[in-house]
Protein backbone atom coordinates (compact mmCIF):
# COMPACT_ATOMS: atom_id res chain seq x y z
CA UNK A 1 0.00 0.00 0.00
CA UNK A 2 2.92 2.17 1.23
CA UNK A 3 4.49 1.63 -2.25
CA UNK A 4 1.71 2.18 -4.24
CA UNK A 5 1.09 5.57 -2.74
CA UNK A 6 5.25 6.55 -3.42
CA UNK A 7 4.72 5.30 -6.99
CA UNK A 8 1.48 7.71 -7.59
CA UNK A 9 3.28 10.56 -5.51
CA UNK A 10 6.67 9.67 -7.98
CA UNK A 11 4.54 10.08 -11.07
CA UNK A 12 2.89 13.30 -9.66
CA UNK A 13 6.46 14.74 -9.44
CA UNK A 14 7.45 13.61 -12.77
CA UNK A 15 4.15 14.38 -14.55
CA UNK A 16 5.24 18.34 -14.66
CA UNK A 17 8.11 17.78 -16.82
CA UNK A 18 6.58 16.17 -19.59
CA UNK A 19 3.75 18.57 -19.83
CA UNK A 20 4.44 21.50 -21.66
CA UNK A 21 3.99 24.80 -19.50
CA UNK A 22 1.85 27.10 -21.57
CA UNK A 23 -0.99 25.56 -23.83
CA UNK A 24 -0.67 27.29 -27.35
CA UNK A 25 2.72 28.18 -29.00
CA UNK A 26 3.01 32.18 -29.92
CA UNK A 27 2.60 32.68 -33.76
CA UNK A 28 4.90 34.82 -35.80
CA UNK A 29 1.36 36.47 -36.62
CA UNK A 30 0.70 39.18 -34.27
CA UNK A 31 -2.10 42.50 -34.38
CA UNK A 32 -0.64 45.50 -36.40
CA UNK A 33 1.63 43.90 -38.81
CA UNK A 34 1.90 45.21 -42.13
CA UNK A 35 3.04 43.29 -45.07
CA UNK A 36 3.66 43.75 -48.81
CA UNK A 37 5.25 40.79 -51.40
CA UNK A 38 5.34 40.24 -55.22
CA UNK A 39 4.77 37.26 -57.28
CA UNK A 40 3.97 35.71 -60.35
CA UNK A 41 0.36 34.26 -61.00
CA UNK A 42 -1.09 31.79 -63.30
CA UNK A 43 -5.05 31.86 -64.58
CA UNK A 44 -7.05 28.72 -66.29
CA UNK A 45 -10.20 30.37 -67.56
CA UNK A 46 -13.26 28.21 -66.77
CA UNK A 47 -15.56 29.06 -69.89
CA UNK A 48 -12.80 28.85 -72.51
CA UNK A 49 -9.08 27.14 -73.27
CA UNK A 50 -6.61 30.36 -71.66
CA UNK A 51 -4.41 30.38 -70.07
CA UNK A 52 -2.89 33.54 -68.37
CA UNK A 53 0.17 35.07 -66.84
CA UNK A 54 -0.18 37.62 -64.28
CA UNK A 55 2.37 39.47 -61.50
CA UNK A 56 1.23 39.98 -58.57
CA UNK A 57 1.36 42.72 -55.69
CA UNK A 58 -0.25 42.10 -52.14
CA UNK A 59 -0.53 44.79 -49.60
CA UNK A 60 -1.55 43.42 -45.91
CA UNK A 61 -2.39 44.89 -42.59
CA UNK A 62 -3.58 42.76 -39.58
CA UNK A 63 -6.21 44.66 -38.35
CA UNK A 64 -6.27 42.15 -35.33
CA UNK A 65 -3.72 38.49 -35.06
CA UNK A 66 -6.81 36.90 -36.74
CA UNK A 67 -8.27 39.42 -39.12
CA UNK A 68 -6.70 42.05 -41.95
CA UNK A 69 -7.61 44.01 -44.68
CA UNK A 70 -5.88 42.61 -48.13
CA UNK A 71 -5.17 44.33 -51.42
CA UNK A 72 -4.28 42.44 -54.87
CA UNK A 73 -3.19 43.81 -57.95
CA UNK A 74 -2.77 41.55 -61.02
CA UNK A 75 -0.92 42.78 -63.79
CA UNK A 76 -2.10 41.14 -66.78
CA UNK A 77 0.44 39.63 -69.02
CA UNK A 78 -0.87 39.82 -72.60
CA UNK A 79 0.37 37.02 -75.20
CA UNK A 80 0.00 39.18 -78.31
CA UNK A 81 -1.37 38.12 -82.13
CA UNK A 82 -4.25 35.41 -80.37
CA UNK A 83 -7.73 35.97 -81.67
CA UNK A 84 -10.29 35.62 -79.11
CA UNK A 85 -7.53 35.86 -76.49
CA UNK A 86 -7.56 38.19 -73.33
CA UNK A 87 -5.64 40.99 -74.42
CA UNK A 88 -6.09 42.47 -70.96
CA UNK A 89 -7.37 41.38 -67.97
CA UNK A 90 -5.48 43.40 -65.04
CA UNK A 91 -7.80 43.51 -61.62
CA UNK A 92 -7.36 45.34 -58.81
CA UNK A 93 -9.27 43.47 -55.40
CA UNK A 94 -9.84 44.48 -52.27
CA UNK A 95 -11.00 42.67 -48.80
CA UNK A 96 -10.29 40.64 -46.14
CA UNK A 97 -8.23 37.67 -45.16
CA UNK A 98 -8.91 35.83 -41.89
CA UNK A 99 -5.85 34.09 -40.88
CA UNK A 100 -5.08 30.89 -38.91
CA UNK A 101 -1.49 31.04 -37.69
CA UNK A 102 0.49 28.98 -36.07
CA UNK A 103 4.15 29.13 -35.43
CA UNK A 104 5.63 30.77 -37.93
CA UNK A 105 3.21 29.71 -40.73
CA UNK A 106 -0.05 31.38 -41.86
CA UNK A 107 -3.15 29.58 -43.31
CA UNK A 108 -5.76 32.28 -44.42
CA UNK A 109 -8.79 32.72 -46.34
CA UNK A 110 -9.72 36.25 -48.34
CA UNK A 111 -13.35 37.35 -49.78
CA UNK A 112 -12.12 40.17 -52.27
CA UNK A 113 -14.42 41.96 -54.84
CA UNK A 114 -12.72 43.98 -57.26
CA UNK A 115 -12.50 45.72 -60.69
CA UNK A 116 -11.25 43.98 -63.92
CA UNK A 117 -9.85 46.01 -66.58
CA UNK A 118 -10.66 43.53 -69.64
CA UNK A 119 -10.26 43.74 -73.22
CA UNK A 120 -9.92 41.06 -76.12
CA UNK A 121 -7.62 40.68 -78.94
CA UNK A 122 -9.24 40.77 -82.60
CA UNK A 123 -5.95 39.56 -83.58
CA UNK A 124 -5.27 42.36 -85.37
CA UNK A 125 -2.33 44.18 -83.68
CA UNK A 126 -3.26 47.25 -85.45
CA UNK A 127 -6.51 48.04 -84.04
CA UNK A 128 -6.55 49.55 -80.29
CA UNK A 129 -7.93 47.03 -77.68
CA UNK A 130 -10.90 48.29 -76.07
CA UNK A 131 -10.88 48.16 -72.28
CA UNK A 132 -13.70 47.54 -69.94
CA UNK A 133 -14.17 47.76 -66.38
CA UNK A 134 -16.22 45.04 -64.78
CA UNK A 135 -17.28 43.59 -61.47
CA UNK A 136 -15.40 40.86 -60.07
CA UNK A 137 -15.52 38.91 -57.02
CA UNK A 138 -12.61 36.90 -55.64
CA UNK A 139 -12.00 34.03 -52.95
CA UNK A 140 -8.91 32.80 -52.05
CA UNK A 141 -7.33 30.33 -49.78
CA UNK A 142 -3.00 30.57 -48.71
CA UNK A 143 -0.47 30.14 -46.70
CA UNK A 144 2.59 31.98 -45.93
CA UNK A 145 5.77 31.14 -44.54
CA UNK A 146 7.94 33.96 -41.99
CA UNK A 147 11.27 34.13 -42.43
CA UNK A 148 13.82 35.69 -39.68
CA UNK A 149 11.84 38.93 -38.99
CA UNK A 150 10.90 40.36 -42.22
CA UNK A 151 10.47 37.91 -44.89
CA UNK A 152 7.83 35.51 -45.92
CA UNK A 153 7.22 33.33 -48.72
CA UNK A 154 3.33 32.61 -49.77
CA UNK A 155 1.25 30.81 -52.06
CA UNK A 156 -2.45 30.72 -52.63
CA UNK A 157 -5.04 29.97 -55.09
CA UNK A 158 -8.44 31.28 -55.78
CA UNK A 159 -11.58 31.72 -57.80
CA UNK A 160 -12.07 34.85 -59.46
CA UNK A 161 -15.71 35.20 -60.69
CA UNK A 162 -16.89 38.06 -63.23
CA UNK A 163 -18.35 38.77 -66.83
CA UNK A 164 -16.54 41.04 -69.36
CA UNK A 165 -19.33 42.62 -71.75
CA UNK A 166 -17.55 43.68 -75.10
CA UNK A 167 -18.96 45.37 -77.58
CA UNK A 168 -20.60 41.88 -79.44
CA UNK A 169 -23.99 40.21 -78.54
CA UNK A 170 -21.71 37.06 -76.42
CA UNK A 171 -20.86 37.80 -73.12
CA UNK A 172 -16.69 36.50 -71.94
CA UNK A 173 -17.16 34.88 -68.72
CA UNK A 174 -13.75 36.00 -66.77
CA UNK A 175 -14.69 33.18 -64.39
CA UNK A 176 -10.78 32.07 -63.77
CA UNK A 177 -8.80 29.68 -61.09
CA UNK A 178 -5.64 31.38 -60.09
CA UNK A 179 -2.91 30.20 -58.41
CA UNK A 180 -0.27 32.66 -57.37
CA UNK A 181 3.04 32.82 -55.30
CA UNK A 182 6.11 34.52 -53.99
CA UNK A 183 7.71 36.82 -51.21
CA UNK A 184 7.05 39.92 -49.50
CA UNK A 185 8.70 41.85 -46.53
CA UNK A 186 6.84 42.36 -43.06
CA UNK A 187 7.08 44.73 -40.54
CA UNK A 188 4.98 45.59 -37.12
CA UNK A 189 3.45 48.66 -36.95
CA UNK A 190 2.26 48.00 -33.15
CA UNK A 191 1.05 51.16 -30.99
CA UNK A 192 2.76 49.36 -28.21
CA UNK A 193 5.49 51.44 -26.62
CA UNK A 194 8.87 49.60 -27.42
CA UNK A 195 9.56 48.91 -23.94
CA UNK A 196 6.40 46.54 -24.16
CA UNK A 197 6.85 45.00 -27.28
CA UNK A 198 7.40 41.67 -27.03
CA UNK A 199 9.84 39.74 -29.70
CA UNK A 200 8.81 36.90 -30.93
CA UNK A 201 11.41 34.24 -30.27
CA UNK A 202 11.47 30.50 -31.70
CA UNK B 1 -13.20 79.13 38.49
CA UNK B 2 -15.49 81.63 38.57
CA UNK B 3 -14.24 83.39 34.97
CA UNK B 4 -14.62 79.14 34.23
CA UNK B 5 -18.04 79.51 34.57
CA UNK B 6 -18.64 82.54 32.95
CA UNK B 7 -17.03 81.78 30.25
CA UNK B 8 -19.21 78.71 29.21
CA UNK B 9 -22.17 80.48 30.19
CA UNK B 10 -21.69 82.96 27.72
CA UNK B 11 -20.28 80.65 25.01
CA UNK B 12 -22.51 77.06 25.71
CA UNK B 13 -25.23 77.94 23.17
CA UNK B 14 -22.91 78.99 20.49
CA UNK B 15 -20.73 75.65 20.98
CA UNK B 16 -23.70 74.00 20.14
CA UNK B 17 -24.51 75.76 16.72
CA UNK B 18 -21.22 75.24 15.62
CA UNK B 19 -21.27 71.22 16.39
CA UNK B 20 -24.45 71.49 14.00
CA UNK B 21 -22.46 73.25 11.47
CA UNK B 22 -19.76 71.18 11.54
CA UNK B 23 -21.66 67.89 11.75
CA UNK B 24 -23.94 68.79 8.92
CA UNK B 25 -21.87 67.69 5.78
CA UNK B 26 -21.68 64.61 7.17
CA UNK B 27 -25.35 64.01 6.64
CA UNK B 28 -26.11 66.09 3.44
CA UNK B 29 -24.87 64.48 -0.10
CA UNK B 30 -22.25 66.32 -1.69
CA UNK B 31 -22.72 65.00 -5.44
CA UNK B 32 -24.45 62.66 -7.15
CA UNK B 33 -22.32 59.51 -7.63
CA UNK B 34 -21.37 59.47 -11.18
CA UNK B 35 -22.61 56.40 -13.18
CA UNK B 36 -20.34 55.56 -15.79
CA UNK B 37 -21.39 53.27 -18.33
CA UNK B 38 -20.24 51.64 -21.44
CA UNK B 39 -21.98 52.26 -24.65
CA UNK B 40 -21.82 51.03 -28.49
CA UNK B 41 -23.02 54.67 -29.78
CA UNK B 42 -20.51 56.18 -32.06
CA UNK B 43 -18.46 53.72 -33.52
CA UNK B 44 -17.68 53.96 -36.86
CA UNK B 45 -17.09 51.29 -39.42
CA UNK B 46 -15.58 50.83 -42.71
CA UNK B 47 -16.29 48.24 -44.68
CA UNK B 48 -15.87 46.51 -48.68
CA UNK B 49 -18.93 45.38 -50.05
CA UNK B 50 -19.78 42.50 -52.79
CA UNK B 51 -23.55 42.68 -54.34
CA UNK B 52 -25.77 40.55 -56.66
CA UNK B 53 -28.68 42.30 -58.50
CA UNK B 54 -32.10 40.03 -59.61
CA UNK B 55 -34.47 42.27 -61.60
CA UNK B 56 -36.85 41.60 -64.08
CA UNK B 57 -36.48 42.37 -67.96
CA UNK B 58 -38.06 42.02 -71.29
CA UNK B 59 -36.47 38.36 -71.42
CA UNK B 60 -36.89 36.94 -67.87
CA UNK B 61 -34.42 37.56 -64.68
CA UNK B 62 -31.37 38.73 -64.96
CA UNK B 63 -28.50 39.14 -62.63
CA UNK B 64 -26.04 41.34 -62.02
CA UNK B 65 -23.07 41.58 -59.99
CA UNK B 66 -21.39 44.66 -58.21
CA UNK B 67 -19.08 45.88 -55.48
CA UNK B 68 -18.95 48.71 -53.69
CA UNK B 69 -17.96 50.62 -50.15
CA UNK B 70 -19.81 51.17 -46.87
CA UNK B 71 -19.29 53.14 -43.58
CA UNK B 72 -21.01 53.05 -40.51
CA UNK B 73 -22.29 55.07 -37.29
CA UNK B 74 -23.81 52.88 -34.81
CA UNK B 75 -26.11 55.34 -32.78
CA UNK B 76 -27.17 53.15 -29.27
CA UNK B 77 -27.39 49.34 -28.71
CA UNK B 78 -30.17 49.00 -31.00
CA UNK B 79 -29.86 51.23 -33.80
CA UNK B 80 -27.11 51.54 -36.41
CA UNK B 81 -26.56 53.71 -39.59
CA UNK B 82 -25.34 52.64 -42.65
CA UNK B 83 -23.94 54.99 -45.73
CA UNK B 84 -22.46 53.48 -48.91
CA UNK B 85 -21.75 53.60 -52.64
CA UNK B 86 -22.06 50.56 -54.89
CA UNK B 87 -21.92 50.00 -58.73
CA UNK B 88 -23.81 46.93 -60.43
CA UNK B 89 -23.49 45.75 -63.81
CA UNK B 90 -25.46 43.19 -65.77
CA UNK B 91 -27.29 41.64 -68.52
CA UNK B 92 -30.83 43.51 -69.31
CA UNK B 93 -32.49 40.93 -71.78
CA UNK B 94 -30.70 39.44 -74.56
CA UNK B 95 -29.53 42.68 -76.23
CA UNK B 96 -28.69 44.97 -73.40
CA UNK B 97 -26.24 45.81 -70.55
CA UNK B 98 -27.90 47.47 -67.18
CA UNK B 99 -25.46 49.48 -65.19
CA UNK B 100 -26.47 50.91 -61.65
CA UNK B 101 -25.16 52.44 -59.31
CA UNK B 102 -26.27 53.40 -55.69
CA UNK B 103 -25.67 56.26 -52.95
CA UNK B 104 -27.31 55.49 -50.28
CA UNK B 105 -28.43 54.80 -46.43
CA UNK B 106 -29.90 52.36 -44.00
CA UNK B 107 -31.41 53.10 -40.41
CA UNK B 108 -30.32 49.52 -39.03
CA UNK B 109 -32.61 47.99 -36.26
CA UNK B 110 -31.51 45.41 -33.88
CA UNK B 111 -33.18 43.49 -31.34
CA UNK B 112 -30.43 42.60 -29.29
CA UNK B 113 -29.03 43.83 -25.90
CA UNK B 114 -25.56 42.01 -26.37
CA UNK B 115 -23.14 41.74 -29.03
CA UNK B 116 -23.40 38.38 -29.81
CA UNK B 117 -21.53 35.84 -32.38
CA UNK B 118 -25.17 36.17 -34.58
CA UNK B 119 -26.95 39.44 -35.15
CA UNK B 120 -29.87 39.77 -36.85
CA UNK B 121 -31.56 43.21 -38.13
CA UNK B 122 -33.72 45.00 -40.26
CA UNK B 123 -33.06 47.70 -42.57
CA UNK B 124 -34.47 50.43 -44.28
CA UNK B 125 -33.33 53.74 -46.09
CA UNK B 126 -32.99 55.97 -48.85
CA UNK B 127 -31.25 56.08 -52.39
CA UNK B 128 -30.25 57.53 -55.34
CA UNK B 129 -30.15 55.53 -58.14
CA UNK B 130 -28.34 55.87 -61.14
CA UNK B 131 -29.27 53.43 -64.67
CA UNK B 132 -27.46 53.34 -67.68
CA UNK B 133 -28.87 50.84 -69.96
CA UNK B 134 -26.68 50.41 -73.08
CA UNK B 135 -27.10 47.91 -76.34
CA UNK B 136 -25.09 44.85 -76.32
CA UNK B 137 -23.34 45.41 -79.80
CA UNK B 138 -23.75 49.66 -79.90
CA UNK B 139 -22.79 51.30 -76.94
CA UNK B 140 -23.89 54.42 -78.35
CA UNK B 141 -27.94 52.98 -78.45
CA UNK B 142 -27.76 53.84 -74.41
CA UNK B 143 -30.12 56.07 -72.43
CA UNK B 144 -29.79 56.85 -68.76
CA UNK B 145 -31.36 58.62 -65.71
CA UNK B 146 -31.28 59.01 -62.01
CA UNK B 147 -33.79 58.91 -60.20
CA UNK B 148 -34.85 58.55 -55.90
CA UNK B 149 -35.12 55.09 -54.82
CA UNK B 150 -35.30 53.47 -51.34
CA UNK B 151 -35.17 49.74 -50.25
CA UNK B 152 -35.74 48.14 -47.30
CA UNK B 153 -35.14 43.99 -45.83
CA UNK B 154 -33.35 42.17 -43.34
CA UNK B 155 -29.96 40.68 -42.37
CA UNK B 156 -27.98 39.54 -39.85
CA UNK B 157 -23.79 40.53 -38.62
CA UNK B 158 -21.73 37.56 -38.18
CA UNK B 159 -19.36 38.85 -36.21
CA UNK B 160 -16.19 37.51 -36.64
CA UNK B 161 -14.52 39.30 -33.81
CA UNK B 162 -15.43 42.12 -31.18
CA UNK B 163 -14.20 44.40 -34.07
CA UNK B 164 -15.00 42.83 -37.67
CA UNK B 165 -18.21 40.86 -39.00
CA UNK B 166 -19.07 40.04 -41.97
CA UNK B 167 -22.92 40.78 -42.25
CA UNK B 168 -25.46 39.26 -44.84
CA UNK B 169 -28.38 40.94 -46.09
CA UNK B 170 -31.60 40.75 -48.39
CA UNK B 171 -33.15 43.69 -49.55
CA UNK B 172 -36.36 45.12 -52.52
CA UNK B 173 -35.38 48.45 -53.63
CA UNK B 174 -37.77 50.36 -55.38
CA UNK B 175 -36.96 53.01 -58.34
CA UNK B 176 -39.63 56.07 -58.62
CA UNK B 177 -39.24 58.38 -61.05
CA UNK B 178 -38.39 58.13 -65.13
CA UNK B 179 -38.13 54.70 -66.57
CA UNK B 180 -36.44 53.76 -69.37
CA UNK B 181 -38.32 52.41 -72.29
CA UNK B 182 -37.49 49.97 -74.83
CA UNK B 183 -38.67 51.29 -78.45
CA UNK B 184 -38.29 49.08 -81.42
CA UNK B 185 -37.07 50.72 -84.39
CA UNK B 186 -37.23 47.76 -87.54
CA UNK B 187 -34.90 45.33 -86.17
CA UNK B 188 -33.22 47.63 -83.90
CA UNK B 189 -34.08 48.28 -79.83
CA UNK B 190 -33.62 52.07 -79.00
CA UNK B 191 -33.27 52.61 -75.76
CA UNK B 192 -34.78 56.34 -74.37
CA UNK B 193 -35.57 57.76 -71.06
CA UNK B 194 -39.06 58.62 -70.87
CA UNK B 195 -41.77 58.69 -68.65
CA UNK B 196 -42.58 57.92 -64.98
CA UNK B 197 -42.96 54.56 -62.85
CA UNK B 198 -41.95 52.47 -60.53
CA UNK B 199 -39.91 49.38 -61.00
CA UNK B 200 -37.71 47.68 -58.68
CA UNK B 201 -34.98 45.12 -58.17
CA UNK B 202 -34.10 42.20 -55.41
CA UNK B 203 -30.64 42.80 -53.73
CA UNK B 204 -28.24 40.16 -52.16
CA UNK B 205 -25.38 41.71 -50.05
CA UNK B 206 -22.45 40.34 -48.72
CA UNK B 207 -20.16 43.10 -46.89
CA UNK B 208 -17.20 42.50 -44.52
CA UNK B 209 -16.58 45.30 -42.27
CA UNK B 210 -14.06 46.36 -39.60
CA UNK B 211 -15.34 49.11 -36.20
CA UNK B 212 -12.45 51.39 -36.92
CA UNK B 213 -12.64 54.14 -34.40
CA UNK B 214 -15.20 55.19 -31.43
CA UNK B 215 -16.42 58.87 -32.61
CA UNK B 216 -17.60 59.91 -29.33
CA UNK B 217 -15.31 58.50 -26.98
CA UNK B 218 -16.26 54.93 -24.84
CA UNK B 219 -17.98 56.46 -21.83
CA UNK B 220 -21.13 58.39 -21.07
CA UNK B 221 -21.98 60.09 -18.15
Amino acid sequence: MEKNSLVILLWLLILPLFVPAQGRKKSFVQKDMFSFGGGVAGGILVSHPIQDVYLNGSVEYFMERRVSVKIDAFWFLPDYNFEGQLQKNTSLLMGAGWHFPYLRWDTYISLQPGVAFPGLSSGNTALKVKTGIEPVLAANGGVSYYIGNNLHAYASIGYVHGNYYPESPEIFHLDEIRVAAGIGFNVFFNRYAPYERRRIHF
Amino acid sequence: MGLQKNILCKFGTQWKLIFILLMVPFMVVAQKPLKIKYTTAGIFSLGVRIQFGFAGSPDGLNVSQGLGLSSRIQLGKHYNTEYYGEYLKGRYGDSAIKSNAHIGASFMLSTQNKLRRVQPFFFAGPDADYEKIHQTTDFDNAASRWNFAAHAGMGMHINVSWRSDITLSTAYMLHFGPKIETVSTGDQPLFVANGNGVDGQFMLTVSMNFKMLDLWKKIRW
